[in-house]
């Protein structure tokens, strides 16, 4: 499988501020690739380098093997962008503006009626006759998807396309992403996991300017290295007896709840060795729980415990 | 190209630009007209009711008539280019070309299809002023007289094309409004400053207001042959370093 988009080295520095420090990554051809961060870590400015919108101090970037430059790019040709907050020309309708990206984007003259009236389906906005001054943000979102995939991009960017959605919005835009996912790779950064874990193939995390974890989304499972695990002790005597022979046992405050201990990053033999002393030396408890790791925990762990400079590359991705 | 031509235009009507633009043109086109029939009219009511207080004439002349002409056209003109010094620092300012220049549009694209677009309003609104006050001074006065009309009109529209360049090239790096407006301003002062030397004042772009002179025979079009060829050569200039510095522009 070819690479629809290849990152390599990408550094970029505003004033003194380093925001990328060597970025590399790969998005290969048909995947939707989800780019994790907090809220500047970089992944904007990524984007953005990608689009020949910014110009790198180091790096290369190349779409479909041909290499971006800043500026005018040719690269953009075969990209669809949906910025993080996507502002119109708010005189026009939503198909007034569909009709000017149409021509610009070179969508053949007797296609563009039909491609318009079919996105504007896709995106709940068929029935939308007003300018486009008085959509909400969510609105505006839904036309960015459209005017995004119009021309039937071989790679679409989106930028946090579900932050400013309400649920039903967010469903319809994954929904959309999912279902492009078979003309076009998509690459969308987000800070909402749910959704990574729902669409994506592969992600990877940025974090402090750096990729901190990037591989397919079952290796970033497999990574997942253990489960934490919750034993909520009936009294105080008990909880320390537990602590005392499992070195590994923290208390965990929980709000409303006392004398419960968990277990980080446990193994399954763990907590069946944990159930067994309880059960042998009789040790009251009121429940014992094994919390599933999600991708949530595994980003928290990675963006919290990796130094500055380190990468963890799950595979050659 | 013609697609952002055609956005550029329909947001010149719906922003009513181009109707701001076509009123005042009009208004200041019949403004000019009605100015040089009434003031002789007016001194001579001051003057009946203030003795010892003369004028020697009591009625208007074609060239009151075309000096006011001249001097009126400045105002359509400044309200021209404070109307688009925003055209493209509110595209940077709230990131709408972004969807366009990743589709494929270029740079050049925009920044001509802009510059274009604000030419076309500015010649049509100065062939409206024109055609409005041509029309009513022959009406009242009678235009035979009048000598190289076509350069005398001409080298204004020029000098309306010329701040218009340079508003192009400040906007194509400027960050705001304001900064565009300040530096069309600052060229504008740096002219009139420059102008107070006798022997430079005619070799200026500004010179190219002086049309009333011309039509009436005091000068000939080849004295203004310096300031043409330097506007000129400054329109190509200020529109090929726009293109060049858009295309570096951080949208």
């Amino acid at each position: 499988m070819s690479n629809a988009l290849q990152v390599e080295g990408l550094k970029k520095r505003f004033g003194t501020k380093e925001v990328l420090k060597g970025v590399s990554f790969s998005v290969p051809e048909n995947s939707v690739f989800g780019f994790i961060g907090q809220n500047g870590a970089g992944k904007t400015t990524t984007m953005k380098t990608i689009l020949g919108l910014l110009q790198q101090d180091e790096g290369v970037i190349t779409v479909f093997g041909e290499k971006v430059t800043y500026g005018n790019t040719k690269t953009n040709r075969m990209v669809g962008y949906l910025p993080d907050v996507p502002e119109f020309y708010d005189y026009m309708t939503t198909r007034e503006y569909l009709r000017l990206c149409a021509e610009i984007a070179g969508v053949p003259a007797g296609e563009r009626k039909e491609r318009i009236e079919e996105m504007l389906k896709m995106v709940g906005l068929a029935d939308e006759k007003h300018r486009i001054k008085g959509f909400s943000r969510g609105m505006k979102q839904r036309l960015g998807i459209a005017q995004a995939l119009l021309h039937k991009p071989k790679l679409l960017i989106c930028d946090e396309p579900t932050s400013a959605l309400d649920p039903t919005g967010r469903k319809e835009i994954l929904d959309a992403l999912q279902a492009a996912k078979v003309q076009t790779t998509v690459l969308f950064s987000t800070h909402i996991l749910s959704d990574v874990e729902r669409i994506c193939d592969r992600a990877a995390i940025l974090h402090n300017g750096e990729i901190v974890l990037t591989g397919t989304m079952e290796e970033l499972h497999a990574r997942k290295n253990g489960n934490d695990f919750l034993v909520s002790a009936s009294g105080r005597g008990e909880m320390e007896a537990l602590q005392a022979h499992f070195p590994k046992f923290e208390e965990a405050e929980i709000v409303g709840q006392e004398n419960v201990l968990r277990w980080r990053k446990g193994s399954r033999e763990d907590f069946r060795q944990v159930l067994s002393y309880i059960a042998d030396r009789d040790i009251a408890i009121r429940g014992a729980e094994w919390a599933e790791a999600t991708l949530e925990d595994l980003f928290l762990s990675v963006t919290k415990e990796t130094p500055s400079g380190t990468e963890t590359e799950v595979s050659g991705v | 190209m013609s697609a952002f031509f055609r956005k550029e235009m329909t947001e010149h009507m719906r922003r009513k630009r181009i109707f701001v633009m076509g009123i005042l043109f009009l208004l200041f086109a019949v403004l000019g007209v009605v100015t040089a029939k009434l003031t002789p009219l007016l001194l001579e009511m001051v003057a009946d009711q203030m003795p010892g207080f003369a004028i020697d004439k009591t009625e208007s002349d074609i060239w009151d008539a075309w000096g006011q002409y001249f001097k009126n056209i400045d105002i359509p003109l400044i309200v021209f280019l404070i109307l688009w010094s925003g055209s493209f620092t509110t595209e940077y300012q709230k990131h709408t070309l972004i969807p366009l220049v990743t589709k494929g549009l270029s740079r050049t694209s925009i920044f001509v299809s802009k510059m274009l677009s604000a030419a076309l309003v500015w010649t049509a609104g100065y062939i409206l002023y024109f055609g409005v006050f041509y029309f009513y001074s022959d009406f009242y006065w009678g235009n035979g007289d009048l000598k190289h009309v076509a350069i005398s009109v001409g080298m204004y529209w020029l000098y309306g094309l010329w701040l218009l360049a340079i508003l192009g090239l400040f906007s194509s790096f400027a960050e705001t409004t304001m900064q565009v407006l300040l530096g069309v301003g600052g060229v504008f002062f740096l002219c009139s400053f420059v102008e107070f030397v006798p022997k430079l004042a005619p070799k200026l772009p500004t010179a190219l207001t002086g049309g009333l002179g011309l039509m009436q025979g005091g000068s000939v079009p080849s004295d203004f042959t310096v300031p043409f060829v330097i506007v000129i050569v400054s329109i190509v200039l200020c529109t090929a370093g726009g293109i060049a510095l858009i295309q570096k522009k951080q949208l």
